[in-house]
């Protein structure tokens, strides 16, 4: 088996992912933003954009995983601290830095109205409880701030026509997973272990549109400024390392082992494409900008 | 394929099925029939409906069945689907080619 990098790393520097998420930043205003917050950061796209954009912010990181914020502390292309109270205090003195922590973006660390954007980079369909997730948003928010998403996982993300290409990504998946236990029962092993019941049932994806999404932000009392499908190209090269990441294959093939997951997805990609005759597809990221009440 | 019948079809799905969930460890009242539904009645999670849909193409022959047409409608993913609904998108996919 070769390895493969199962971090978000990989797709974080394809090229329509970056544009996605670039278009997404350079359309928010930052005139009056001193204090971000980036949730569910990943590996901290969002806020080497923003912290590039405007080097005086000051910027809390929140995700999950330990690593990606391992990473976001190395890679963030400005000064970081390592608390939230040091964080405070650069921004008192007027200086821009960034504190990246893992923890859940569910509970914010911060105080009721001191933050002036919250951004979420496709990360928001992930969120166990999306309307008390939103009343987290808003609490934070001082009043007029801004909050700002993108996603590829709601309804009208696939492009008419080009389902089919998703479909036959999974099904060389399970191809290749096939080479691997022939491969496997050549050796005298037996096939790739599975435990089933790790994965929600299929379909219960609970995908809201851009009007469902509109409805949720003003329930919790965030007004939307902008709603907007943005098609983005992806090659199969860049599907291949969306494969790999295994936050998205311990999803899509529950129950395997990541690491024999994100291979198979992987190695899937630029069959699939190949399959189908295309070189690239456009996927629809949605964007979305509210502001609190 | 022209020969195929709508009952032979639905045979074909079954079985299918019944070889897909023979380990789970699943009670099914009266056996798997056209009204069993993949999601509610035999807990299937999206991997499992990859495998299915795979394990169907190679009972049938076939490497291009849509099965997008099945499982999207208009954006979104389908809350479920039964055997009845399966065999008439099989038999209509059959009859395209």
């Amino acid at each position: 088996m070769s390895h493969v990098d199962t971090t978000y790393e990989p797709y974080s520097q394809d090229p329509g992912y970056i544009e996605a998420n670039t278009s997404l930043i350079n359309s928010v205003d930052l005139s009056g933003v001193s204090r971000v917050a980036d949730l569910a950061c990943g590996t901290g796209m969002l806020s080497g954009l923003l912290f590039g954009r405007k080097s005086d912010l000051t910027i809390g990181g929140i995700d999950l995983d330990p690593i990606q914020i391992g990473i976001a502390q190395r890679t963030f292309p400005g000064p970081t601290v390592t608390s939230l109270a040091a964080l405070r205090a650069e921004g008192a003195a007027g200086r821009g830095a960034a504190f990246f922590n893992a923890g859940s973006a569910m509970e914010l660390p911060f105080n009721d109205g001191e933050i002036d954007l919250v951004v979420i980079g496709n990360a928001i369909h992930l969120m166990p409880d999306r309307d008390a997730f939103l009343r987290e948003v808003a609490r934070v928010l001082r009043k007029g701030g801004q909050f700002i998403f993108n996603s590829v996982f709601y309804v009208g993300t696939f492009v008419p026509g080009t389902e089919a290409l998703w479909t036959e990504w999974m099904k060389q998946a399970i191809e290749v997973l096939g080479e691997i236990n022939a491969a496997r029962a050549a050796k005298g092993e037996g096939p790739v272990p599975r435990v089933r019941g790790k994965g929600d049932r299929a379909f219960r994806k609970d995908w809201l549109s851009g009007d469902g999404w509109a409805a949720a932000l003003a329930q919790a009392g965030l007004q939307v400024t902008l709603k907007a499908d943005r098609p983005v190209p992806i090659s199969a090269e860049g599907l291949a390392m969306v494969g790999a990441y295994g936050g998205l294959a311990e999803v899509l093939m529950s129950g395997y082992p990541v690491e024999i997951a994100s291979e198979c997805l992987q190695i899937a990609s630029p069959r699939a494409f190949a399959a189908k005759g295309m070189t690239e597809v456009p996927r629809n990221w949605l964007e979305m900008r509210a502001v609190r009440d | 394929m022209n020969a195929i019948t709508r009952q032979s079809l639905q045979d074909v799905v079954i079985r299918v099925l019944n070889d897909t969930v023979r380990d789970w460890d699943l009670e099914i009242e009266g056996g798997i029939n056209a009204a069993t539904t993949l999601i509610e009645d035999l807990a299937f999670e999206s991997i499992d409906i990859v495998q299915f849909s795979v394990a169907l193409e190679q009972a049938l022959g076939r490497k291009d069945l849509p099965f997008e047409r099945l499982f999207i409608d208009e954006g979104n993913y389908v809350d479920d689907v039964s055997v009845a609904d399966i065999t008439a998108f099989l038999a209509n996919a059959l009859q395209a080619a």
